[in-house]
């Protein structure tokens, strides 16, 4: 039994980073090759910030895989807490060197000055607002003696921007924001991303209400507008599963099942 | 799998939920809304049913004044110059007051003029003579000879167009042939006693004249006698002061000192008047 269009658009809009799903947008792609340039740059540090759900783990994800072929990159999604391990875990990946036992800053950096490498490796940190100051310290000494460089994400609070101004600001060669896509940019996401999963008859169903109907409910951001696409094909998905999918109008979008997409997602105070 | 029952229910509270706001305005909207249709409409349909009803009425009007006959001209009693004078001076207020209900009185504006003409009884005559010539003749012919009355009304004037009479006369002349002219007179005795304080402040003996034949009209030969007396010593030179003052005499019962008077007077005038007067009383025409 074949899964129904609506099974396979849910699955279009899981919240997941899969570099594979990335949607060239192109304010997005100008961005993103705005970094990438800048890693070739001599930079210490790239700071890469935005609200939860703006795309920045995505474009971690994606610039790893496009470096991965050419330099040393690096990529942690989850951060290190512990010290120990962090630099562990760094001299293990790209010195290839294991260590038992606690190894702190100046062992490793002893490490780092030893082993030869023929070019500068690059360390991918997502979710830095989770590290320590102590280790945010450590890593700024390490970035200042040009042996690694990191390109690290924040999400853009107060404190981050603390952490950016206090701890960065002399070091960071370059800064990112990401930003909410716009009403045109999120209609441009969702069609993007289901046409390039082959579904095509649910791309068609986004009348120009629905788009602006869920810009308005998810401000444009990646993250909820997944969430509620994916919602929205779930319940359309029950409906039939349901036998009640003829009450509904299925060559379009009912607004009526984006709204209650929103009160399931949270997005509707309901 | 999702609970579609619950979250219809749900959003079912939602929409009624968003709707609150827009009935929360609407029925703001309303409040304030009729409560002001109410207050303010009123007036606008009272104003529209004044000028739904005013409009007849001022068509009437315009009926009325775009109606005149001008071939009804009818001035009563006017066959002299004074009372010429008096209805050239209403005419120029019936200009002022065209747009409203034109209703007249009579109007002393002519002493004004009397004063600012030469004082001499006969330069008066004749400059009147100017602007009312057209007009005596045809008064003569239409209108007996009659006494101005003490109370007259006179009633729907209405001017034929004067191209003799001056300019300020045609332009009044012009209005008034659109419309119909009402003119009610008041007791004479004000106009009198309005006349006889001009004459205490200038002594002219036109004036003293003009009181003396109101007197006359009005029976008090005492009076009449009196100011023909006082013209007489102003100016020896009126023959209708003289005449006035003789036939006061006679109706006071002094017949013989009214004749030796006369004779008196036609030695030194050969007044055709005077003595046609005089034939008169020694006839008994006259008593």
């Amino acid at each position: 039994m074949e899964p129904s269009i609506y099974s396979s658009s849910k699955g279009v809009f899981l919240d997941i980073v899969n570099p594979d799903e990335y949607v060239q947008l192109d304010r997005v792609s100008t961005i993103y090759q705005s970094l990438k340039d800048s890693i070739n740059k001599p930079l210490k540090i790239i700071l890469l910030f935005g609200k939860p759900g703006t795309g920045k783990s995505m474009f971690l994800t994606k610039l790893h895989k496009d470096l991965s072929t050419s330099k040393i990159v690096h990529l942690y999604e989850t951060p290190i807490l512990d010290e120990s391990e962090f630099y562990k875990t760094l001299a293990q990946d790209i010195f290839f060197t294991k260590f038992s036992g606690e190894l702190n800053f100046t062992q490793f950096m002893k490490i780092v000055k030893t082993s030869p490498i023929d070019s500068i490796p690059i360390v991918l940190l997502d979710e830095a607002q989770l590290y320590s100051d102590m280790l945010m310290e450590k890593i700024r000494l390490l970035s200042d003696s040009r042996t690694i460089k990191f390109v690290i994400t924040l999400h853009k609070t107060e404190k981050e921007d603390l952490i950016a101004k206090e701890h960065f600001q002399t070091r960071i060669w370059e800064t990112i924001e990401l930003e909410n896509a716009s009403a045109t940019e999120l209609k441009l996401y969702i069609q993007k991303k289901l046409m390039k999963a082959n579904c095509f008859d649910s791309a068609s169903m986004f009348s120009g209400k629905n788009m602006n109907l869920i810009y308005k409910l998810t401000k444009g951001n990646y993250r909820d507008t997944n969430k509620l696409i994916y919602t929205l094909f779930d319940l359309y998905e029950t409906y039939e599963q349901n036998n009640h999918l003829s009450s509904l109008n299925t060559n379009s979008i009912s607004n009526k099942l984006v709204e209650m997409s929103a009160i399931q997602t949270g997005l509707i105070n309901a | 799998m999702l609970n579609t029952i619950d979250l219809e229910k749900r959003w079912f509270r939602y929409k009624i939920k968003s709707y609150i706001p827009h009935l929360i305005i609407f029925i703001g909207v309303l409040a304030i809304g009729v409560p002001s249709f109410i207050i303010f409409n009123p007036k606008e349909n009272d104003d529209n049913k004044k000028k739904v009803l005013s409009a007849p009425v001022v068509k009437k009007e315009l009926e009325t004044k775009s109606s005149p006959d001008l071939k009804n001209v009818s001035i009563p009693s006017s066959n002299t110059r004074i009372v010429s004078n008096q209805i050239l001076d209403t005419v120029k207020n019936v200009k002022i007051q065209n747009d409203e209900d034109i209703m007249f009185e009579p109007s002393l504006n002519f002493m004004q003029n009397m004063r600012n003409s030469p004082p001499s009884f006969y330069a008066m005559d004749s400059s009147s003579k100017v602007n009312t010539q057209n007009n005596e003749k045809e008064e003569k012919k239409k209108a007996p000879n009659k006494i101005v009355q003490t109370k007259e009304k006179i009633e729907e004037i209405v001017l034929e167009e004067n191209p003799v009479n001056t300019q300020t006369n045609t332009k009044v002349q012009k209005d008034i042939q659109t419309s119909v002219i009402t003119i009610n007179r008041k007791e004479a005795s004000d106009d009198i006693n309005n006349v006889i304080k001009r004459f205490k402040v200038n002594n002219n003996p036109v004036l003293s004249l003009f009181i003396s034949k109101k007197y006359y009209e009005l029976g008090d030969y005492p009076q009449a006698y009196n100011y023909a007396l006082i013209t007489n010593q102003i100016n020896r030179d009126i023959e209708a002061s003289w005449i006035i003052f003789t036939k006061s005499l006679v109706k006071l019962d002094k017949r013989d000192q009214a004749i030796q008077t006369l004779k008196d007077y036609i030695k030194d005038s050969n007044s055709n008047s005077a003595r046609i007067l005089l034939e008169e009383i020694q006839s008994g025409k006259f008593k």
